[in-house]
């Protein structure tokens, strides 16, 4: 009788147990989830060699995030940055580990180093983490699912200047020196790409130097005459290459075209003397491209940092909208399929221009932006030397074989 | 042959920029048995306020070299009187205080200077060229090559025909014995930590007229000075500048040569060096 006793008051307990439970799960599971903030992850370099460009790509994303007054489709988000470091992709790796595993976030931006976002991109698709570009991406990105690059490839991306450089500047023969690594090559081959084999321009000879460089003297001399030189690297060692071809007289009557958008606005003070009339580089975002969307921008980044935005600024800001616009399509869903299918719909005006996605395979294999590509040029105003529009290629679609 | 005769020059002149930083590296390590990683961070450092005095603010090439040179010298002096004596003989210490050195120059000049680099700059009388071999060749560099070379002159002097050279070459190959003999050798020490990071940051500017001035300079030509005093052996004047001069020229014609080698090539020289003497050519005996 006592046993019998014992047993119906576990059993009540039982049921008072499960109840409450059952209670404040109903209670509190949709309060929690109102409150999970959906988290977008940005890894970009603030230390190491592209730190410099990458400080003006942030200031841009920044500023987009911040518009957006952190909601998007009436849900709160939350950004979380870390450091793509020096260029080791362990390191790297480790910190996309952390937002993904520790943070748990939805959304990767980053990291900005192609030689980095590549490995990483195995991992990320692997995990079905939505992995956006900040500015043009590797071509290999685009064979993992979940990345995206709504600002093309380096490669797509320079074939437009191989364009101008034949149809606008009348280059035909050009020596190219380029970066020693993964981007550098493919903005060297993408610009061959679209002067050689869309146009009948010829490459006189190649040279590709190792990031910090110091001295460019040797490859200046081993260049051909030409009607360019085309180059692409970092900002440091194109501020030297440039000097010391000046120094050597390798710029007379040589037109240079920059590819990589590295001769930043501040450089221009000393640089801009030397080159006024001689230089030109495609940009990726011009604060002189005219739309209501671009003055906006162009008007809360001034307001903000007291100067005007450049190309990378540009790039940085135009990425942080492709993401908030996928996560409002989706209506603040964070399914990756959902935001694939999302990104892929997307057609919307920003300060890059129109923007359109050319859809990737059926196994959502990286997705590609459909947009204008500018080409600039060093003017001289009242306030200093500036990057000029010269001209611009609209809805330019990616070659894809 | 033309291609030679600017490989030949453009190789000097980066090779005496290279010899006027590794001479004090090499001197320091030799005397002190200091191996100063921030060396490279001194050069940077020179080279950034060279351009604010230079570039900037206007005033002469030489002063801003000059002023840079004192600049570090004084820096170098700090680390050496505060830190770096009190760790003689104990290598791994000094590497890594001397990284932390590293790392904390090089966030004061981004704090300063900002992350874009700074375009080379020169005198305004070294802007010209003249023609060799038909090809313009500028002032800035010949002017670097006869800096280079005065410098090296003036050092190898100072160092085997004057009675500080003497001492400073006694301290080298026995301490002990040049402090029992009642030589202030922590003075001597101390003069010649200023005069290696004095010539670091005269080096940042002379060797800015190539280069600029760049936050990843404090590393990348550590890097190469390091290889400079392994070919040349250290605590010697000479050695630094046949290390320096072997390496500005291997790097100048490897870039033409073999192009995918050329950074192999500076360390398979360096190996190479090793392998047949080990204390590098004109080095002191270990």
């Amino acid at each position: 009788m006592k046993k019998m006793k014992s047993l119906e008051q576990s059993r009540v307990l039982c049921v008072l147990v499960l109840a409450v439970l059952f209670i404040g799960s109903v209670w509190t599971a949709p309060a929690f989830g109102a409150e999970k903030p959906i988290k977008i992850g940005v890894v970009l370099a603030r230390t190491g060699p592209f730190a410099s460009i990458v400080g003006h790509v942030l200031d841009g994303l920044k500023i987009s995030f911040e518009q957006a007054g952190s909601k998007v489709a009436g849900k709160t988000f939350e950004v979380i940055y870390e450091d793509e470091g020096p260029g080791d992709p362990a390191f790297v790796m480790d910190k996309v580990r952390k937002l993904v595993e520790s943070d748990k976030v939805d959304i990767v931006v980053g990291p900005f180093n192609s030689d980095l976002r590549v490995p990483t991109l195995a991992y990320t698709s692997k995990k079905k983490i939505p992995s956006f570009a900040v500015v043009c991406d590797d071509e290999a990105s685009l064979k993992f699912p979940y990345a995206y690059a709504f600002n093309q490839t380096t490669y797509q991306e320079a074939r437009p200047v191989g364009w101008y450089a034949f149809d606008k500047l009348n280059v035909r023969t050009v020596n190219t020196i380029g970066g020693d690594w993964r981007a550098g090559h493919a903005f060297i081959d993408g610009f061959v790409q679209g002067f050689t084999n869309e146009r009948k321009g010829k490459v006189v000879s190649q040279h590709f130097a190792p990031i910090g460089t110091t001295d460019f003297s040797s490859y200046i001399v081993a260049m051909k005459p030409a009607d360019a030189i085309v180059l692409m690297s970092v900002p440091g060692d194109v501020a030297a290459f440039l000097s010391q071809a000046h120094q050597m007289g390798a710029l007379k009557n040589t037109k240079v075209i920059n590819i990589g958008q590295s001769v930043l606005p501040p450089m221009l003070k000393d640089l801009g003397p030397k080159l006024i009339g001689n230089i030109w580089q495609h940009a990726e975002y011009q604060p002189f491209y005219k739309s209501p969307t671009n003055k906006k921008f162009g008007e809360l980044f001034q307001a903000k940092y007291g100067h005007p935005a450049g190309s990378l600024e540009g790039s940085g800001y135009g990425v942080g909208l492709v993401v908030l616009e996928a996560l409002r399509i989706t209506k603040g869903d964070t399914n990756p399929d959902k935001i694939h299918e999302a990104v892929k719909s997307i057609k919307m005006d920003t300060p890059l221009g129109k923007l359109t996605f050319m859809p990737g395979n059926a196994d959502k294999s990286g997705v590609e932006g459909i947009l204008s590509r500018f080409i600039e040029e060093i003017k001289q105003g009242k306030d200093g030397y500036y990057w000029d529009l010269v001209h611009e290629y609209p809805e330019v679609k990616p070659l894809r074989k | 042959m033309a291609v030679f005769t600017i490989c030949l020059l453009n190789g000097a002149s980066f090779g005496c920029v290279l010899f006027l930083l590794s001479s004090g590296l090499s001197l320091v390590l030799g005397l002190m048995g200091i191996l100063n990683l921030a060396h490279g961070v001194l050069y940077m450092l020179g080279a950034y306020i060279g351009w604010t005095i230079a570039a900037h603010l206007g005033y002469s090439f030489w002063i801003a070299a000059l002023t840079a040179g004192f600049a570090t010298g004084v820096m170098g002096l700090i680390m050496e009187r505060g830190f770096l004596r009190r760790l003689i003989g104990l290598p791994n210490e000094q590497v890594l205080l001397t990284i932390g050195f590293v790392y904390i120059i090089t966030n004061i000049c981004l704090w300063i200077w900002g992350s874009i680099a700074k375009p080379p700059f020169t005198a305004k009388f070294l802007t010209g060229a003249f023609t060799v071999v038909g090809w313009p060749y500028p002032y800035s560099r010949v002017a670097i090559i006869v800096v280079g070379l005065s410098v090296a002159f003036g050092l190898w002097w100072l160092q085997e025909k004057t009675r500080i050279g003497a001492i400073v070459r006694a301290g080298m190959d026995d301490r002990e014995m040049t402090k029992g003999l009642g030589i202030n050798l922590e003075l001597i020490a101390g003069a010649l930590f200023f005069v290696g990071a004095f010539l670091a940051g005269f080096a940042g500017v002379i060797g800015a007229q190539l280069i600029g001035a760049n936050l990843g300079h404090g590393l990348d030509i550590l890097l190469l000075a390091l290889i400079v005093v392994v070919i040349g052996g250290m605590g010697s004047v000479q050695g630094s500048l046949v290390g320096a001069m072997m390496i500005g020229l291997v790097d100048a014609f490897g870039k033409i040569l073999f192009p995918d080698f050329a950074m192999f090539m500076l360390y398979f020289l360096m190996v190479i060096v090793l392998v047949i003497k080990p204390t590098g050519l004109l080095g002191r005996k270990l």
